[in-house]
This record gives C-alpha cells, structure tokens and sequence, in this order.
C-alpha cells in the first residue's frame, strides 16, 4: 500500500516559481518542505535557456538560465530544501492530498497543510491550431527543438521554418543558425511581433532572417519528413488573403504558438481557473479558491520575466505560511477586480483589501499615452502598453483606507490620452 | 554625411530609433534617444559586439551537453568562428560553474565560462 | 524495382498461406490461421503492421444496423460484440462497452431509425428500440434539444485498432506465424507446379495459397494476380480528438445522419478521449491523408449539430483516413472471395464495417481456404492467451505499487500527460516497436494534450539505447521520417 506521509508544504515544479517559493518557505520558518519535480535535474525550464537575460532585477546582472536556476538551487541546497528528482505528482485532491511516483521512492501519499502549484507552461502543439496538411516527421514546438539542441545536442533540421515570433521562436531562430541551420523565414500571424525587440534585433536582423509579419503557416507537405511549408497572408481577422500563398521548401517546421498554463493537476482538486489566463483565480497571497493551496509563475499567468516569477513565488510562501499559523483570511471582504474591455488579463483578481497589493495586468492591444484606473482609487499614467509586456502596478495600503468600506469590486481600465 | 545607419536600441523595450553617421571624425547621433541608448547606439555603429551563449559536448557523463557563455560581448564578427571554435571542445566532468572553458577567445581577450556545474 | 534486381533477392521463405497485409483484417486472419497447422507468413510494407487504412480507424464495435438486408457485411458483423468480448480476455487488450444512440434530429429522419432496426433485425440483431427525447436527455444530457428521436442499442463497444492489431500479430506470432515488416509486395508469379512466387523488397518467397488483405493497395495486389478489373474507389475522412476535459459530454456512441459526404459519430475513445468525425471526400489519391482546414471546420460543424457543447478549443488533435470500397459488389459490400483468374489467391477487399467484422471476416477466409482444397487440421499446442501489458495510467493504486515493486521503471513517469512510464517504454520496444509512432500507439506516450512535447525527446532516446543506433536513426514511422538530422557541434554519429 502506499506509504502516507505529512508535509507542511508541498512545492509542485522546481523551476524559478518553485525554487524561489521552497526558499522563501524555509527562511520563514516552515518545517517540512518538499519540492516534487518530474525531470532529472531541477531548474524547470531553466537549463534549456542557455541565452543570457534571466536576473537583472533579483540579482543585478544579466544571468543566463542555467546561472539563474544555478542561483536559487545553491539557496535552497544551503536552506536544506528536499528536492525530489524523476518524481511525477499524479493527483492532488482539494483536501490537499498528494500521490507522487518515482522509481525509487514509489508510491506515495502525502498530507500536506499547504500546496504551491508552480509547474509552468506546456506549448500549444499543432493539433491544437490545426494545421492543415501531411503529418510528418520534422514538426516540433520551439521549446521541444531547445531541449532537443541545448539538452541532448540534436539538431531537428538543416533549413527551418518558424511560426510565431515570440521570443521563443525568436532566440530558437538565432540559436539554430549558430549551430549551422538555415531560417528560410520567422513567420507571425500579427502585425507585430509579440516578443521584446532586443530579440527582434539580435536574433532576426543580426542573421537576415526574413521576418514575415500577418502570415501563418497554411498547409505542411511532406510524406515520410517535411518538404515544405505553404505561408499566407492573413487579414486582420486572421483570415487567409487568397493569392498570396508562397510555398517555402524546407526539411523542418517549428511552432512557438502559445504557451499554456498546465494546469491538470489544480482541476482534479477543483481549482477554478480564469480563462483569461489559463490559470487559477487567486487574491493577493496567490491562494486559489481552495484553501491552502497556492499558485505561482507561469502556472498562473504567462510571465514576461523569470525574476517576477521568482517574486510570485516567494508570496506564494508568504501566503502558506499565513494558511498554516492559521492566520489567512476568508472568502468575507473580497473585492473583486474586474477590468474593462481594454483589459487582458490581471491577477490577482480578488482582494481583501487590507495590504499592499501588486497587480500584474495585460492590455488587450498595444497602446500609446494611456492612463490605467484601478477603481476611483488608483490611477497611473505610461507612455505605451503592449499585451506582450506585462504591466505591473503595485498599491500602498493607504489607498485601500480611502475606498468605501463595502465595495465589493474594482473595475481596472486603460484609456488613452 | 557618410556611412549613414539607421539603428534600432535595444537597451529598453522602447526600441527607439535613431539615425547614426560619421562627421569629420566624430559620431553623430540623431532621434529621440536617452542616455543609455546613446552609449548602445555609438557601440553598435564603431563595432556591434553580442554576448555569446552556447553549448560544449560533454564526454564520460549521462548529461550531453554543458551551456557556456563569452564572460562579455565580443565583435559580432566574430560569432561564427566562435562557434567553429566551440564546436572542437570537450569536457568532462566535474566543471563548476564560471570555469574557464576557453581562454582569450579568438584573441578578444574575453574568456568563454561554463554557464552551469558539471557534476 | 527492375526485374534484375528482383532476380537478385533472396529466397526467404516457403509458406502454406501468405497474408499480404498486416492492418487488422490480415492481423485477424493470421492469428485465426495459427490455430491450425501448417506455414503461415505476413508480409507487411510498413515498418509497423497497422498503420496504413487501420490506423486511422474510428476503433467502433459495430452490430449490422448499418448493412443492407441479405448482405455479407450484416452476416459477418453479427455478433461482433461479443467475439471483441472473447478476444479481449484472451489478448489482454482493452476493450470498452459503450450503447448505441441513433438520433433522428427531424420527423423525416425517424424513418432512417426505423430504417436501421429493420436492418439490424434482417441479420438477427434484436435489442433495438425507439426512444424519445426525454429518455435521450437521460443518457445524454448533452445531446442537442433538437433530438426528437433516437434509436437505442445496448452493448456495443470501442477498442484501440493499433493495440488489438499489434496483440493479434504478437499471438498470431507467439503460435508460429512469421512476419516480414518493410516486406512490399512487388510482383507475384505463379509457377508451373501452381505455387506463386511472390517478390517483395526483402526477397522472394513462394506459397500455395495467398490472401490479399492488403487494404488501399489491394487493387494492385490483384492486378499483380491477373484481377485487373478489380478497382476501389477512396473517401478521405476527417476526424477530431478532443481532451479528456471534455469526455463528460458523451457517453456512448452517437450517430446522426449519414450521406455520401458525411456521417456524425461521435463517441469516447477506449482511453477516454472523444473522437469525432467525419467528413468525406472523395479522393484518388491513396497517400491523401491531409487533412484540410475546411475537412475540420466541417467535421466539427457536424459533430456540433449532435452535441452543442463541442468547441474547438478542445481539439488536440486531427487526421484524416482513407476508406476504400471495391467495384465487384453492390452498396458498398465486401468483397471476399477467391481470385478469378488466380486459384488459391483469395481477395478481402473490406470497407466500414471492416473492423466489427474482422473476427468473423477472418473465420470466412479460412472457409474460403477450404474451399480452394487447403486441409484445416487444428494445431495442438496454440495458445489463445497473450500476456498484455499493464497500464499504469489506469491501475488502482495498489496495483501501481505492485508493478512500481515488481519493475521500478513503472514508478519513472515520462509521459505526464497520459501517465506512461519508463517500464512502458522500453516494454514496447522490447516487444517490437522500433519507431516513435510505433511507441506511440502502444504506449500512448505522446496522444496526450502536449502531443509529445515533453516526452518525445526521451522517447528517442529510450529508442536509440535500446535499438542500439544512433539518435539521428530513430524515425516517425519508418524509412525518410527521421526526427533529428545530425548531432550539433559536429560530434561523432555512431
């Protein structure tokens, strides 16, 4: 049978989100902490993110991926966090019990008092948009195709197609010309690209990789491995734009088309998650609407930096340990925030309203010289907004003193001048 | 006017624009652009330099590949024969992160360091 | 491949009985075969039996509401139900019991309803009945209001063809069947003494009697046996599966109305997924298996007719399968029966219901091979059991320790999103699965909703340890699919 233990916290994913979380645990005191990670090595998505730009916020200096992971797992070793390696969490149920796996541990129940849900993003793979076409070999995810280079050192192609221009796909462009492929073209259905011009500069322009903005991938052709791609230019309503298909020969396809919170294990123990996010509904400790358990990084919401991610978690272990000295608030005197149609996403999206909160916001569309309204409380003007960059506005308590005493939501808004 | 570039920074996610040129010796910026972009902005026209990230094959190990990285950036120029370079190297392990994996890289003065341990 | 060539290839074998096919209906044949004595080989293109007409298969039990009165299919997909039943216990290989419900979605249709009992009675398949709206909401709250109608059957059943193909030949096999993979089948020649001689890519092999089960390539088959006439006219069907997430909106197998260019059914997958289609096209083009955006634009458009609820968001994943149906009978029949202008060659040209009749498909041929003057004496010794293999995924938790004891691979996942692991993996491998598809259908490391993205990388590598090549060998599915070109930084390929 299956032993059955008990744990204070229970930290699900050992990258940035759950790393930063197990340290911040210890450092404020709680007792039995066990990080559960199914790969070999722990750093999450870290270690395939050879390219520098992780840290400059927490650490001062531009880290690579494998540096900044390299950071927190020397904290969490010199705090005796339990990392447990090759061990898949199979379920967790809104009691807050845990089975994990692993070839050498078994299986095993745990008990836990708390739970963090920090296990990231998984790709949006092709069945999922539905390319039309052959199924051949030579079709992977932008992530996929880094671990395949950075991990295990195998090149996926020699001439390479990329959809999506996010900086994923962006860094994968530059990273396999440096081992010797050949990027036919970066192809990106919007009319901008949706990751940071620095990459826009130094992984496309630096290699003249064409960069063909309003286009998608239409068809994929290819028997036994993939002989091309069909592009189109779409409207702006992503439509294809008849005539003016170009057919593209090459050996490889590579879709950096959205990240998707994974999120499996919160449903079973009955999380609710935001669509707009993918991820859970949380108020201002990150605890979802099951009490005791917690949700941070990418897990939550897609995050544009890895120290944020490392922020989050470190609040989710604040909120933890509130839940376990029995000191968390309830479901009474939460203010729902709701933003407008300008809004993409936020979280939290619920507040108690007595701390300083930070709200992490999306717009919707880029914007120029906008003014974002948080209620009649809170106002903060910037001078451009773009869905790819998150927003973050952090609010005092005073403002919380001066809202009326039974407001039950605050709707967020952006307007420009 | 000569040797006329039109540069994107990248110092901020701003990406500004600014026009660049030579005028009797000295550089000559033009656009909207802070401080920090007009120290980036002068670099890159004299001589665009990038950081290097990559892999090295590691032997007698499970773990196949080690990440490294240029300590700084180094001339654009000369990326790829970094990379030919880095493409000879083995290692085994243990290497601790921040060891020197080449030294003085392509004669740039600037080392190459592994990015992560090898344990 | 040139005549001097092929003069080249070795002799490899001499059989009593060649199967040319090793999709599901030449799978069944083959362990039906093995119950008797004598030498019996299947011969397989691909470099895995199932993948061409079977693999894209609904994987549905049919009973014969769908065969016209009198007709070879009704009389073969009989008692379907319960033969995949028997088989299953006897394979170790899943099986699922789900009911039939048939809706009519106007008054018109409620006379296809009836329509389908009367067909399904002709071959003596009682149990049918005719329900109304409120019955339909209590086994399907999903269904659309519109139903104002639905024929009810009970105990029908889904499997998944790439299991039940790869168990049929392992037992097919484990009695004494030999089978050739990357064996095409290039020319037959029928000596004097009236054995033919088949040449295919891995060499020659000669056989009294030969049956074609050699699914979209069945035409040429028996235009290499001197039936040129025979031709088979392909429909390109789409097909959609959805996440698990949205399992709870059917429960059965739900069919609306059906036309050339459509048919609606949609029901859950043996493993809990649902699956979606499908979409018609004709088509000449037998490799044609792209799918189109309008093929699934379509595809879901008709399933949302059924059940309202479907959304795209869901879809993990889409394909497309050809269907082939033979000129040589009427409405669409099979057509089973001894070449013409070749003795002892006997043709199973097989469209839908191919697979509910399989089990009965197979026992015809075999009577068909008593027919042609082959004696039938029963073997002692064969063995009707074969040792599946256990599904962590889905084993009660004390079931997953005792595996996790007796081999501690089971307690290494590495597909998170359908729960495999390492155990699996290698199992697969070890038992016969040389390529990532392969692994894939058997295992099903890589039809979760990441479609592979975290555990194709070490599923290749489980492939090149075990198979002992290179990682740049592994391939998809065989010969020109491989995954990765070349190791980076010039590192030595081994």
């Amino acid at each position: 049978m299956a032993r059955e233990l008990h744990l204070d916290l229970a930290i699900i994913g050992s990258g940035p989100a759950g790393l930063a979380a197990a340290v911040k645990a210890k450092q404020l005191g709680i007792k039995d902490v066990v990080v559960f990670e199914r790969d070999e090595r722990p750093g999450g998505i870290l270690p395939q993110c050879i390219h520098n730009g992780f840290g400059l916020h927490k650490f001062k200096e531009e880290l690579t991926g494998p540096e900044y992971a390299n950071r927190y797992i020397r904290m969490a070793a010199d705090q005796q966090v339990d990392i447990e390696l090759d061990t898949m969490v199979l379920e967790i149920d809104k009691t807050r019990t845990l089975t994990a796996v692993s070839e050498y541990g078994g299986l095993r129940t745990y008990k836990c008092k708390s739970i963090i849900l920090a296990m990231g993003c998984r790709e949006r793979p092709r069945g999922a948009i539905g390319i039309p076409g052959t199924r051949p070999a030579g079709v992977f995810t932008a992530g996929q195709a880094q671990r395949m280079v950075n991990i295990e050192g195998y090149m996926p192609g020699e001439k390479i197609v990329i959809q999506g221009s996010g900086d994923v796909g962006m860094i994968m462009a530059r990273r396999l010309t440096l081992e010797g492929a050949e990027i036919s073209a970066v192809a990106e259905i919007l009319p901008y690209t949706s990751g940071l011009i620095r990459n826009e500069v130094q992984c496309l322009h630096d290699f003249d990789i064409p960069l063909l903005l309003r286009h998608t991938v239409m068809e994929i052709h290819g028997d036994k491995r993939v002989e091309g791609v069909t592009l189109s230019e779409v409207d702006s309503g992503w439509n294809p734009i008849a005539g003016t298909e170009k057919f593209i020969a090459c050996d490889t396809l590579l879709l950096s088309v959205g990240l998707i919170p994974e999120n499996e294990l919160s449903k079973m123990a009955g999380v609710v998650l935001d669509p707009s996010t993918g991820g859970a509904y949380v108020n201002e400790f990150l605890e979802t609407d099951v009490p005791g358990i917690f949700s941070c990084g990418n897990v939550l919401h897609v995050n544009d930096y890895v120290d944020e991610v490392s922020t989050e978690g470190e609040i989710a272990a604040w909120g933890a340990q509130h839940r376990i000295k029995g000191k968390l608030f309830g479901e009474k005197n939460l203010i729902a925030i709701a933003g407008d149609e300008t809004i993409g996403q936020i979280v939290p999206q619920a507040i108690n309203g007595q701390r300083p909160v930070t709200f992490y916001i999306r717009v919707k569309r880029p914007m120029e010289k906008l003014t974002l309204r948080i209620g009649d409380v809170f106002e903060k003007k910037f001078a451009y907004a773009r869905p790819g960059e998150m927003l973050r506005v952090s609010l005092p308590k005073k403002v919380f003193a001066e809202m009326k005493p039974a407001l039950t939501r605050l709707n967020v808004s952006c307007e420009e001048r | 006017m000569s040797n006329l570039q039109e540069l994107i920074c990248i110092t901020c996610p701003k990406g500004c624009v600014a026009k660049v040129w030579k005028e009797k010796g000295d550089i000559k910026i033009e656009g909207k652009i802070c401080k920090n972009g007009k120290a980036y902005i002068k670099q890159e026209y004299i001589e665009p330099k990038r950081m290097l990230t990559s892999t090295v094959v590691v032997e007698r190990s499970t773990v196949k590949r080690l990440p490294v990285r240029t300590r700084e950036a180094i001339p654009k120029k000369k990326l790829f024969m970094a990379m030919n370079q880095l493409s000879e190297i083995r290692v085994k392990p243990p290497v601790k992160i921040g060891d020197v994996i080449i030294s003085n890289l392509l004669n740039t003065g600037i080392d190459v360091i592994a990015s992560d341990d090898l344990l | 491949m040139t005549a001097a060539k092929a003069a080249t290839l070795p002799q490899i074998g001499d059989y009593d009985v060649i199967i040319i096919g090793g999709g599901i209906i030449g799978a069944m044949v083959a362990r039906q075969l093995s119950k008797f004595q004598g030498r019996f080989a299947v011969l397989e293109k691909a470099a895995f039996p199932g993948c061409g007409v079977s693999k894209a298969s609904l994987s549905q039990i049919h009973l014969p509401d769908f065969c016209p009165p009198g007709s070879l299919k009704g009389k073969l997909c009989r008692d379907a139900p319960a033969r995949f039943k028997k088989l299953a216990v006897e394979l170790e290989v899943l099986y699922r019991e789900v009911d039939e419900l048939w809706l009519a979605l106007e008054p018109e249709q409620v006379g296809d309803l009836e329509a389908a009992r009367a067909r399904a009675e002709s071959h003596g398949a009682t149990g049918y009945e005719i329900i109304g709206p409120q019955k339909i909401r209590e086994l399907e709250p999903h269904v659309t209001p519109e139903a104002v109608a639905g024929l009810y059957a009970r105990g029908l059943g889904v499997i998944y063809t790439p299991e039940w193909n790869f168990a049929l030949i392992e037992n097919a096999v484990q009695n004494g069947v030999q089978l050739y993979l990357q064996a095409e089948v290039i020319d037959i020649a029928k000596t004097r003494e009236g054995i033919y001689r088949l040449t295919t890519r891995q060499g020659t092999l000669s056989s009294r009697y030969v049956i074609n089960a050699a699914g979209l390539y069945a035409d040429e088959i028996a235009r290499m046996a001197g039936d040129g006439h025979i031709h088979l006219s392909l429909r390109k069907g789409t097909m959609l599966i959805f996440d698990k997430s949205a399992s709870h909106l059917v429960q059965n197998m739900i069919f609306g109305s059906f036309s050339e260019s459509h048919s609606q059914d949609i029901a859950p997958t043996a493993h809990g997924n649902l699956i979606l289609g499908v979409h018609y096209v004709k088509t000449d083009k037998k490799s044609d298996t792209q799918v189109s955006r309008e093929g699934i634009q379509e595809t879901l458009k008709l399933g949302r007719q059924l059940i309202p609820a479907l959304s795209e968001k869901d879809v993990i994943t889409s394909f497309a399968g050809i269907l082939a149906n033979s000129n040589m009978t009427r409405d669409g029949d099979f057509f089973i029966a001894p070449s013409e202008h070749a003795p002892g060659v006997i043709h199973v040209m097989v469209g839908a219901p191919g697979l509910s009749a399989a089990p009965a498909i197979a026992e015809y041929v075999v009577d068909l091979l008593g027919d042609a003057g082959w004696r039938t004496l029963e073997k002692a010794g064969f063995n009707p059991r074969r040792r599946g293999w256990p599904r962590f995924a889905t084993a009660p938790p004390e079931k997953k320790q005792q595996m996790i004891d007796t081999d501690p691979k089971y307690g290494h996942v590495v597909c998170r999103c359908e729960q495999v692991t390492e155990a699996e993996i290698l199992g697969s491998i070890r038992r016969g699965a040389r390529t990532m598809d392969a692994v894939k259908h058997l295992t099903r490391a890589g039809m979760g909703r990441c479609q592979g993205g975290f555990c194709a990388p070490f599923v290749l590598k489980h492939l090149a340890d075990e198979l002992k090549i290179s990682p740049t060998r592994v391939t998809k599915n065989g010969p020109g699919s491989h995954q990765i070109v070349k190791m980076t930084k010039a590192e030595a390929d081994i």
